[in-house]
């Protein structure tokens, strides 16, 4: 009733009837707004020819909730604007998501007592409405700033009011739930819960109530609190804020700033603090049940298969999954590829999706390979949808090391003789360091070193006064004649990035170290070998930090300053120009929001876990592929990767394992 | 565009001698010609905008594409009716939270 009944409700005893959707009544849909349904339209367009897709109009009122606002014929395909106000789909959306919470089975009957601290969630969420202003202004008719007053504003009051309800339902929720919560983390990317129309994704709202539970039970690290604290500190003062820039969030809505202020700066401070302590104490009050996570998986993993292959099959289902599960980005429309290989279906992004699928069959095959149990035929068809998924996000690194991966699972498992081991690894890594040998020796040593800084050149912002294709050729001119110090440190002085100057400064540095590569030519080959030289001189050519910016990153989902601070001039085709550069690796994301020294503790602490000893070993092998994966991806910019990242960590250090044994 | 011309003599009376209602389409070059016997006529939009018109033709024009004579204040106060049931909710559950403590206990 909650999900249908909204796009179903219209009057029936009017005069206005759904048409065919022609040319001949574009007008007609134009001028009857809001009077007919959603589902009058689909059923009157049933078997229609013509390409008709449904779109979300947030900006209609709550009037024309679920009906046409309008139609409008772009290219051959005519689409059809259905009204999905901003604040009755958060009251919609919420319902619908709290119910899909209640299913889960409670451990206990337990009741916490109301709480007023409980008060302070609502107000940092709807704190939110006022730093990133711009964002919701676009997106919510009935949008008012503070500047409305405070009293009168039912905007904001609404706004409150439902996180309030929110989190008073969640109360209860999550007490009874808690420890087996961590079980359905595979459906995190199913139930993607990113709010339809705003900057705020449900899982964030249910790890900040932990987060608050974990500090008000003074159960969190005082130590990491402390740091950062001080970070917090450094990123409010010393990196570069302004009222001008702002990112419209594209497929990382809800999990990313959308402004550049320090208002939200402090918001997005405040929500990431709350959220890694919200993962602490999951953590530390998790039941893991690895029967039942499986299957999740399985399930999770299936599901996202057909749910994107109907979604691309219908255009009224496509509307219905991104209301349902709350996408952040509409599902892909058709079933062929994008630019003729990847195919993200359900997700917002493909590389995110292929690790998602990638780790779902290590664990199955680990699990299976550790516990010998029988697979059930379920079993056996759900992991035939995970693979076929998998084949159609054609994510090459994903398939190489997860075969890499279980290859050397198979020898730790299989093999207990250490010499033969020892043999075998011996012999691998020398056969990759003599592959790699002759590759550089086939590609030319002096081309594989400079080539990032060659693509870095080329997105930047060098002479102005010609096109992309004269900047191109002196650029190249200057690199034929080993003059790449003269091109960027003089030449390019104060137009271009702080951080390929750097760059060109380490790769003509003085000192040598025998036998250590340059770090410059270092990078710059592995980035060409794995096919991110050009996405990675992108990010170089933008990323222009200060020396606070540099060593403490610009804070958490703080975009805005690496995306704009620096002018650039993308070497990439006209209709490119306007895309969203990503970093294209999550090691590059932590160091933009973090920097160096977040950088080094992050790899510190992952480095660690591998390393230390564990009472679950073979999850081991989960955490070190998708390390190797986040080195070319930006899943860390997605919460439900960040999630499915914190649970192999939980799964390698987690004491309270129930496996199947148990079970 | 529907042409009503029962609506359209309802609110602009009726047409002059020699001038019926024909859509212009989307002539850019189109221009109303003022009608010195035409009442000036303030028209209203479902926004609640308003236009006076200046012939018997503007006038259906306007008419025809939704324009009406009255202000029809049909602007829907959204933001109060969310403020209004989210505390609604939040209050009844917090009375059945508080009902099924007592209940368990």
């Amino acid at each position: 009733m909650v999900i249908f009944l909204p796009f179903w409700i219209h009057d029936s005893t009017d005069t206005i009837e759904p048409q065919r959707i022609t040319n001949e009544f574009i007008g007609y849909y134009q001028s009857n707004t809001c009077d007919i349904s959603l589902f009058e339209v689909y059923a009157k367009n049933i078997g229609n020819k013509n390409t008709v897709i449904y779109n979300n109009n947030y900006y209609a009122g709550i009037e024309c909730f679920g009906k046409v606002t309008g139609l409008d014929k772009v290219g051959d395909r005519f689409i059809v604007s259905i009204g999905t106000n901003t604040s009755l789909s958060f009251l919609i959306q919420s319902f619908i998501w709290l119910l899909l919470i209640f299913l889960i089975t409670p451990e206990n009957n337990r009741k916490v007592p109301f709480k007023f601290s409980i008060f302070v969630l609502p107000l940092l969420f709807t704190f939110q409405h006022i730093a990133e202003s711009r964002f919701y202004e676009r997106l919510n008719i009935y949008y008012t700033n503070l500047g409305e007053g405070l009293l009168t504003n039912y905007h904001l009051l609404g706004t409150f009011f439902i996180y309030v309800l929110i989190f008073i339902i969640l109360n209860d929720l999550m007490t009874q739930r808690e420890g087996m919560l961590v079980n359905y983390i595979p459906f995190t990317f199913l139930f993607v819960f990113t709010f339809g129309g705003m900057n705020i994704n449900f899982y964030l709202i249910i790890l900040s109530f932990f987060g608050l539970k974990n500090v008000l039970k003074s159960e969190s690290n005082v130590i990491f609190n402390c740091t950062y604290v001080i970070f917090s500190f450094l990123w409010i003062t010393s990196t570069t804020r302004d009222q001008n820039s702002f990112f419209d969030t594209d497929k990382l809505r809800g999990f990313i700033n959308s402004s550049n202020n320090k208002l939200s700066l402090i918001f997005w401070i405040s929500i990431f603090f709350l959220l890694l302590n919200g993962l602490h104490y999951l953590y530390k009050h998790s039941k893991i049940n690895i029967s039942k996570l499986q299957n999740n998986f399985l399930i999770s993993g299936s599901l996202l298969f057909i749910l994107g292959t109907l979604g691309s099959t219908s255009s009224l289902l496509n509307f219905l999954n991104n209301h349902i599960f709350g996408q952040n980005k509409r599902g892909i429309s058709n079933l062929t590829s994008i630019a003729g290989n990847t195919w993200r279906g359900f997700s917002a992004s493909a590389e995110s999706l292929g690790e998602f699928y990638g780790f779902v069959i290590a664990l199955f095959l680990i699990l299976f390979i550790t516990h010998k149990r029988p697979i059930t035929r379920q079993q056996y068809i759900m992991l035939g949808f995970t693979i076929l998924g998998l084949y159609r996000t054609n994510n090459f690194a994903v398939a190489v090391s997860l075969l890499l991966i279980i290859l050397i699972f198979l020898v730790e498992h299989y093999l207990s003789i250490r010499k033969i081991k020892s043999i075998i690894y011996i012999l691998s890594t020398s056969i990759f360091f003599i592959a790699t040998y002759f590759v550089i020796n086939e590609m030319n040593y002096e081309y594989l070193s400079t080539q990032l800084l060659y693509e870095a050149s080329l997105h930047s912002n060098f002479f102005t006064y010609t096109d992309n294709y004269g900047k191109s050729l002196q650029i190249e001119a200057l690199f034929n004649e080993e003059r790449i110090y003269y091109l960027i440190n003089i030449l390019g002085d104060n137009s271009v990035s702080t951080s390929i100057k750097t760059l060109s400064e380490i790769f003509y540095q003085n000192f040598n170290f025998p036998v250590l590569p340059n770090l410059v030519a270092l990078i710059s080959t592995v980035s060409l070998l794995i096919n991110r030289s050009e996405m990675w001189g992108i990010f170089i050519a933008k990323y222009s930090p200060n020396m606070a910016e540099s060593m403490f990153g610009y804070g958490p989902n703080q975009l805005n300053g690496y995306l704009y601070n620096q002018k650039v001039r993308l070497d990439v085709p006209l209709e490119k120009i306007s895309g969203l550069y990503l970093p294209h690796s999550s090691i590059l994301d932590i160091l933009v929001f973090f920097g160096l020294i977040g950088l080094f503790f992050s790899a510190a602490f992952i480095i660690y876990t591998i390393v230390s000893k564990s009472t679950n070993p073979a999850y081991k092998y989960l955490l070190i592929f998708l390390a190797i994966n986040i080195l070319k991806s930006d899943s860390l910019l997605y919460i439900n990767s960040l999630m499915l990242f914190a649970l192999t960590f939980y799964l390698v250090r987690t004491k309270e394992l129930i496996t199947y044994a148990e079970n | 565009m529907n042409i009503n011309p029962l609506q359209i003599e309802e609110i602009c009376g009726v047409n002059p001698p020699g001038i019926e209602y024909i859509n212009p389409g989307n002539d850019p070059n189109f221009v109303f010609t003022k009608d010195i016997n035409f009442e000036v006529l303030p028209l209203y939009d479902v926004a609640g905008n308003v236009i006076n018109v200046n012939s018997w033709f503007e006038c259906a024009h306007y008419v025809t594409g939704g324009w009406s004579n009255s202000l029809i204040v049909e602007y829907f106060e959204g933001d109060k009716f969310i403020f209004f049931s989210a505390l609604s909710l939040s209050i009844i559950y917090l009375i059945y939270s508080k009902w099924s403590q007592k209940v368990l206990t």
